[in-house]
């Protein structure tokens, strides 16, 4: 059970990003660490090696120097020679009286062993091998182990060239040199050094230990710290996901704070507050619909249900109930319409595709609106009149509703127009497009009111509306129309003097 | 007798309130909007006002301030299709506060009420 629980958590763990960078850094740095110290380690110990291969050089140099200067004043070559590497070799162990006891000689002893103590030679295994491989001779300290193992080495035929192996055991670890002397183009002897590879080599491998000691400290601190930062670039977005956690259609006004936060960070939160205040606009813009909805469908039954229950209250006579039905009838409409309306702008809205379009002729179209529109307005001694372009200008169309626009933009004018006023239809191309005026002589609309008068359920005078027919969605709808029409709208007024609508068409 | 002003902007709302309220005995006053309703006001001696919220130009909730300011002895009812937690959210503080579409007999209830 709890094995289960602890394997959620680590997956949960291992699929955050905070754990992921984590382990990203941490196996880069890691990595990057591990390869510099296996370089510095290899450097170091070719430095040191070449160091020591070079004191071998100059030993090896020094002893066949030395060999030659003993050789000359010994004896001619070869036996002299033999007697010189003798001397040179075992100038510490060899009993005093078996020295030559020569001034001179003396002299170059005292020289040697100044050398040896410089060099370090002391301290070194040296052996002279003839060509066919047998020691010649040896110094004192090389017996047992050295001995073996240079044997071991150098049991093959010397080789006419210079050469370095390392010999290492358990308790003894050489760098062995093995220094050909040459003579017409013959190996005369080969001159071996065995040195015991120097304390820093192994204190390097030692200190190896060391550094991948200090790496891995290096490395959980690293992580540790690296966690801590990447905690602090996420708090932002663990606040923001409180925040939306918080956020519902009650309480709208809560806000990321993006105090301290990283540019990117920032972005982020600038997106989501900006989201947060688009969406409360709607919530606002919604709530203010359905309220006004509510109120349009409501009203009329307010009246309803008042003008029946007075009716049903006592008796009355026959005029008085002929008044309270007709007044219930218009109501009914009233709502009906309302309802009619919503519906439509919810269809142009939301399912434009549901319209039937087809190629129309503008200019012959609103001569006919025209005609209609002279009809209506005859009653209100309104004139009307068309001033149209003579060659047709063809549209894409749904013609049931481009005549319901501009009805509605007819009605509104008859409406506001007095009597005795104009109406005015302009059609004319401009450009690739056709323009539609529609202006009356009325009572115009204050200029701030000209962006709102498009905003459902806004009516500049509700008493009109009250008394006629409007639900004040005439114009959204008119506005709606001419969207799926890709129409633009526009709308210029002066108060008392009348307005004009334009509405511009793309032409086919 | 109690005179009742009703300030609303739809016509046939104020027939129903005007028809019902005086058929059981009040004097009553009607007032298209704020503005004539102010008039009456400041001329009449007013018992009682139907006040609407939703009106043309002047506000109902503006007009009960200046009531309120003006005519403190006044009583009003808040009349309107809003549900009644948002009448009261609208204007705080009135006599009382009637949902139109609840009919004529919960009206005439409050306006006795607020009238003894």
């Amino acid at each position: 059970m709890s094995g289960t629980v602890f394997k959620k958590y680590l997956e949960r763990m291992m699929r955050s990003v905070r754990f992921q960078i984590g382990v990203l850094y941490t196996s880069v740095l890691g990595a990057i660490l591990l390869i510099y110290s296996v370089i510095l380690y290899f450097n170091l110990s070719y430095i040191l090696y070449r160091e020591m291969d070079a004191n071998l050089e100059r030993k090896s140099l020094a002893i066949m120097k030395t060999v030659k200067v003993y050789s000359r004043l010994l004896e001619p070559p070869p036996s002299g020679e033999m007697l010189g590497i003798k001397r040179v070799i075992h100038i510490y162990d060899v009993e005093r009286k078996e020295l030559i006891q020569w001034p001179v000689i003396m002299k170059v002893d005292r020289a040697w062993k100044r050398e040896i103590d410089r060099l370090g030679l002391d301290r070194d295994y040296i052996a002279v091998i003839s060509p066919k491989g047998y020691v010649l001779n040896r110094s004192k300290n090389m017996t047992g182990q050295a001995f073996k193992r240079l044997r071991a080495v150098f049991r093959e035929e010397p080789a006419d060239k210079i050469r370095v192996v390392n010999a290492i055991s358990k308790d003894l670890k050489l760098r062995i040199m093995a220094w050909p002397v040459i003579n017409r183009n013959r190996v005369k002897y080969t001159i071996v050094i065995a040195t015991p590879i120097e304390p820093p080599l192994f204190t390097l491998k030692s200190k190896m230990k060391d550094i991948l000691f200090t790496i891995f400290i290096v490395l959980v601190f690293t992580s540790a710290l690296g966690s801590f930062f990447v905690a602090n670039i996420f708090r932002p977005i663990a606040e923001i996901t409180k925040a939306a956690r918080t956020i519902s259609y009650k309480d709208m006004s809560k806000r990321v704070e993006k105090k301290l936060a990283d540019a990117e960070i920032i972005a982020l939160v600038d997106a989501f507050n900006d989201m947060i205040s688009r969406l409360e606009k709607s919530f606002q813009y919604i709530e203010e619909f359905s309220s006004n909805v509510s109120h349009e469908l409501k009203t009329p039954i307010a009246i309803i249900r008042g003008e029946s229950e007075i009716a049903l209250r006592s008796p009355k006579n026959e005029e008085e109930y002929r008044k309270a039905i007709g007044i219930i009838l218009e109501e009914s409409q009233r709502m009906l319409r309302t309802i009619d309306d919503l519906l439509l702008l919810a269809r142009l809205d939301y399912r434009p595709n549901v319209f039937k379009f087809e190629k129309t002729d503008l200019v012959a179209f609103i001569a006919e609106i025209y005609e209609q529109a002279a009809l209506v307005a005859q009653s209100k001694n309104i004139s009307v009149f068309i001033d149209a372009a003579v060659s047709p200008l063809i549209i894409n169309a749904d013609k049931l509703h481009l005549r319901r626009l501009f009805f509605n933009l007819v009605d509104n004018a008859v409406k506001f127009t007095p009597s005795a006023g104009r109406i005015t239809f302009t059609v004319k191309r401009e450009g690739a497009k056709a323009v539609v005026a529609v202006s009356d002589t009325g009572a115009g609309i204050a200029e701030e009111y000209l962006p709102k008068i498009f905003e459902r359920f806004f009516s500049v005078d509700r008493t009109q509306r009250a008394t006629g027919s409007g639900s004040g969605l005439g114009l959204s709808i008119v506005k709606s129309i001419a969207n799926i029409h890709q129409a633009d709208i526009r709308v210029t007024s002066e108060l008392h003097k009348g307005t004009t609508f334009f509405i511009t068409f793309p032409l086919l | 007798m109690k005179r009742i002003l009703i300030v609303d902007d739809n016509s046939s709302v104020r027939g129903i309130y005007t028809r019902l309220l005086a058929s059981v005995g009040y004097d009553v006053v009607e007032a298209s909007n704020a503005c004539d309703a102010n008039e009456i006001v400041k001329r009449n001696p007013i018992d009682l006002i139907l006040l609407d919220i939703r009106m043309p130009e002047v506000d109902g909730s503006i007009m009960y301030e200046v009531l309120r300011t003006f005519h403190k002895g006044v009583k009003i009812i808040v009349s309107s299709v809003y549900p009644l937690e948002r009448q009261k959210k609208v204007i705080a503080g009135a006599t009382d506060y009637y949902d139109k579409s609840r009919g004529i007999d919960e009206l005439l209830q409050k306006v006795t009420k607020a009238c003894s």
